[in-house]
């Protein structure tokens, strides 16, 4: 047992470069800017409601009631803002914390009207942690020309790990619990997808295109139902070692594909991958981009 | 060693939070149970469907932008249920009606519409059972 702590600690403080954290800061800061600028019709359909149905959640709950349309814009304005800001490292001691307080008030607000979006969760963890960690100690205005690899760095991007590993495990936990053997029965995954199908027509959207085929061969549903519980509740292997690491992500990014392509639902954070870059030296990317444009370029052009 | 203590302590603590909504069977933001799509369910659902209806009778479908004021399916589907749930089916109607831009439609019709999903999808079966909640013009 001793062992096995003092592995998961060695783990957990080691040590990695500044540059690291920093990427992660402007892949999530990126990430969860665009999307708060994409979904602008949410704040104007938020802005236009009335009071009916407000039952606020989280952060929203210190207010009484809605925000006006103007508090939203002004909250939509600040969030991208100071979403860009915290992207771009800039006064990220402020620009950090303000950042996640807005995340967070605007997904709990968001979640408050009877409807629990649990697409938007992680990225507000996420925020949050990246928040209260020294992001912009490089790729940032005024950070150090550089600094040595140190567990200040190692450990917060652990924490994004664990935060994105523990929400996949307690997922494959809820189904465990609310379904117990039926989960691999045909007929539950059958009726979840059918459902949402349906739901999709009756709203006048499109069906998921591959929802129609799983239910025409539901002999394959016990097997997906299993598969789905294995990546979920397998999540935790990925911090392990590269190569599980590598098919844990592989296996999640396909598990999302399939249930847009079978269910529409997307949760884009994960399903983009965006969730399982802490579990990646993604520092590395710019040098290895530049690298193989170098190679292509000699390649294609020859010799100068 | 003091520092790296800490960090161990912090993250125990945090890993603990992360199961709070599991332990007390609750759901929030941003600590989640994450128990979508978790339990089972039966195959015939009642779907509160925003039908229109052009100067024939026949149903036209409405996209979700106008129903809902937004593409997304999950909010579409829980502000019609929240609506009728709360009594507010005639308003809902309306405001509906006001969004409508397609001139085919004249009308606007509510309904609870029982389907079994499976079947739906597999072979485009009609409703065991439609209700008329609210009915009201296009402006």
């Amino acid at each position: 047992m001793s062992t096995v702590v003092s592995r998961f600690e060695m783990w957990l403080h080691q040590p990695a470069p500044p540059e690291r954290l920093a990427a992660m800061r402007i892949a999530v800061g990126s990430f969860v800017t665009l999307y708060m600028a994409f979904n602008v019709r949410e704040f104007d359909r938020l802005a236009a409601r009335s009071s009916e149905g407000f039952a606020p959640i989280g952060l929203a709950r210190v207010l009484d009631a809605p925000l006006s349309a103007a508090a939203i814009w002004v909250l939509f304005a600040a969030l991208v803002l100071g979403g860009a800001a915290f992207t771009l490292g800039i006064a990220a001691r402020v620009s950090g914390p303000a950042f996640a307080t807005l995340v967070l008030f605007w997904t709990s607000y968001h979640s408050s009207w009877g409807q629990l979006l649990h697409f938007e969760h992680l990225f507000t963890l996420h925020v949050m942690i990246l928040a209260l960690a020294p992001t912009a100690e490089a790729w940032a205005p005024g950070a150090p020309d550089s600094m040595e690899p140190s567990a200040r760095f190692g450990w917060p991007l652990r924490l994004l790990a664990i935060a994105t590993a523990v929400t996949y495990v307690l997922s494959g936990i809820a189904k465990l619990r609310n379904s117990g053997w039926a989960w691999f029965d045909a007929e539950t995954l059958a009726t979840h997808i059918g459902y949402s199908a349906t739901r999709m027509e009756t709203i006048g959207s499109r069906q998921p295109p591959l929802a129609g085929a799983v239910l025409e061969n539901q002999w394959a549903i016990p097997a997906m139902a299993a598969a789905a519980l294995m990546i979920e509740l397998g999540a935790p292997l990925a911090l392990t070692t590269p190569r599980l690491r590598n098919i844990w992500v592989t296996a999640a990014v396909v598990f999302h594909a399939a249930t847009a392509a079978t269910m529409h639902v997307f949760f884009g954070y994960q399903g983009l991958a965006v969730a399982m870059l802490p579990l990646f030296a993604i520092e590395r990317v710019p040098e290895y981009v530049r690298d193989n444009l170098a190679r292509f370029h000699h390649r294609t052009v020859g010799p100068t | 060693m003091m520092r790296d203590r800490w960090r161990t302590v912090v993250t125990i603590c945090f890993i603990a939070a992360l199961f709070v909504p599991v332990v007390r069977d609750g759901d929030g933001v941003p600590f989640s149970s994450y128990s979508m799509y978790a339990s089972p369910r039966s195959p015939e659902i009642a779907f509160i469907v925003a039908i229109g209806q052009d100067v024939d009778g026949d149903d036209v479908v409405l996209s979700p932008r106008t129903i809902a004021a937004t593409a997304d399916p999950l909010i579409v589907e829980s502000y019609l249920r929240r609506e009728v749930e709360g009594g507010r089916v005639a308003t809902l109607c309306a405001t509906i009606a006001r969004r409508v831009v397609d001139t085919r439609v004249g009308a606007i019709q509510i309904r609870s519409d029982r389907l079994h999903v499976v079947d739906r999808v597999l072979g485009q079966s009609p409703p065991i059972k439609s209700e008329l909640l609210a009915s009201c013009p296009v402006p």
